[in-house]
């Protein structure tokens, strides 16, 4: 469990990144937290970034405006094989649409949705049973 | 006023035609065909509302001929002129040619006119009531759009607010404030789990029926998950015999767990050196039973007919946050899931609840 990942965060509440950031912090899993206001831009780091930037956990909010999760998960389906293999997809998202939990359950990149607020067991248990750390 | 109404008649005699055409045209916008063939191409260039047919043609009858039109214009009215009396011929067009009205030669003007208003009336409420039904539906998903989407909005301040709190936990310089921190969060817990009620209630309304495939052990596991943070002092028993699936609604069966499980966290008695949860779930091939039972605080058996009554509460629970929505919602999916819940409780004893489900599993 000594192996340090990268860790990027999407979400468009600037207060809910800076949870999240304190969290991991907290964890002591990362040394290096990449947060992103807008899913399109984060979509963009993962295109034009070389492999040494692609995260290791991705922390994504569903409702966010311009992308929402399940556009950013559709679209990241078209990256390469290689990248989807190294970013594994946490949901972390306040939505109490039960559609939502569903169509975040079929998505093959998704390890799991996490409610908010986040708590550091729920994840912790998460990123073991994946292997993640 | 709206347009008229388009009435296509086709008939092989040319003089039925002219004397259909003069006795109709002020009240219908009337056109005519002297062949099926003829008829076809008016009806790919009009929309026509109501086609009448004679059954004697050259080439094809009129049940052939309005057969043929059931399929590209299925919100067409059709009706049938014949000659000959027979029950086969009106047999076949009713169930064919899906024709509503049946008229016999010779025909007089007044029955014939009463049966095209007949076909008329008989259009417009179709087309009403398909109106109505998709805006009904659309009603109903802009509904769907703004509960789910205002809850969210609702809930997203309060998740950062626990979720701030949750940090504070974890820097012991605030150790001293944790009280305040607290009082906060159960208020926050309460507004949030109204806001959960809330939208439980209404999603509980809606008559779908899905039939999803039910693993009861990760279900009570989930659920337990979420709710263990607000007590994790509790010892929850659980223990599932799922030799068989279960298919069934999974978001009603979560709901009804959910509130029963934090019920059961909620109401336990403070001064109790182990407070227990129990779940026994027993799944057969026809349905599932479930005991859900705790050691809290119970209720008053003269209570035990009001609970599940809409924002009832008892005396001995007005301490504990609650909304009195909860049981309600458990009660209200547990009949749309055509199942039985039935209570056992003593007070200071503890409360348990057994709940028969049936499997919606073809045999």
């Amino acid at each position: 469990m000594s192996k340090k990942i990268t860790v990027m965060l999407i979400d468009d509440s600037k207060i809910d990144l800076f949870i999240h950031n304190e969290f991991i912090r907290k964890m002591n899993i990362s040394n290096s937290v990449l947060q992103f206001n807008f899913a399109k831009e984060a979509l963009e780091f993962l295109k034009t970034k070389d492999s040494s930037f692609w995260p290791d956990l991705i922390l994504l909010d569903i409702h966010m405006p311009i992308m929402n999760g399940f556009d950013f998960l559709e679209e990241y389906g078209e990256l390469p094989l290689l990248c989807r293999n190294k970013c594994k997809i946490v949901i972390v998202s306040s939505s109490l649409d039960f559609n939502d939990k569903l169509k975040a359950n079929e998505s093959p990149f998704v390890l799991q949705l996490l409610e908010k607020p986040l708590n550091i067991g729920s994840l912790m248990k998460v990123l073991t049973q994946n292997n993640v750390i | 006023m709206t347009d008229l109404i388009k009435v296509l008649y086709v008939d092989d005699e040319e003089n039925n035609l002219v004397a259909f055409r003069a006795n109709f045209r002020k009240i219908y916008d009337v056109y005519t065909a002297d062949s099926a063939k003829k008829a076809l191409e008016i009806l790919k260039e009009t929309h026509i509302q109501i086609l009448i047919s004679d059954q004697r043609m050259p080439d094809i009858t009129g049940v052939e001929f309005l057969e043929q039109t059931v399929e590209l214009y299925p919100e067409s009215i059709r009706l049938l002129i014949t000659g000959q009396a027979d029950i086969e011929v009106v047999i076949e067009a009713i169930n064919r040619g899906q024709v509503s009205k049946y008229i016999q030669k010779p025909w007089d003007w007044d029955k014939l006119s009463i049966a095209i208003d007949y076909c008329v009336t008989l259009y417009t409420s179709r087309m009403e009531m398909k109106n109505k039904n998709s805006e009904l539906k659309k009603v109903n998903e802009e509904l769907n759009r703004f509960v789910y989407s205002v809850s969210h909005d609702l809930r997203s301040p309060l998740t950062s607010i626990l979720g701030i709190i949750n940090l504070t936990k974890l820097i012991p310089e605030l150790k001293q404030a944790d009280q305040y921190f607290e009082m906060i969060e159960g208020r926050v817990f309460k507004l949030d789990s109204l806001i959960k009620k809330i939208v439980d209630y209404y999603r509980n309304a809606r008559s779908d029926e899905p039939k999803d495939n039910i693993d009861f052990k990760s279900l009570f596991l989930s659920v337990w998950d979420i709710l263990k943070v607000h007590n994790n002092s509790i010892v929850f028993n659980l223990n599932v015999n799922q030799p068989t699936n279960f298919i069934g609604d999974l978001y009603r069966l979560e709901v009804v767990f959910e509130n029963l499980i934090s019920n059961a966290i909620k109401y336990q008695i403070p001064e109790n050196q182990t407070k227990v949860i129990t779940v026994n779930t027993e799944v057969v091939d026809e349905y599932v039973k479930i005991i859900i039972s705790d050691n809290g605080i119970g209720i008053k058996s003269e209570y035990l007919e009001s609970i599940y009554e809409l924002f009832f509460r008892t005396e001995n629970t007005l301490n504990v946050e609650g909304s009195g929505i909860g049981l309600y919602i458990v009660k209200e999916a547990i009949e749309k899931m055509q199942g039985k819940i039935t209570i056992k409780s003593e007070l200071m004893k503890g409360t348990s609840f057994e709940i028969i489900i049936p499997s919606k599993k073809q045999i």
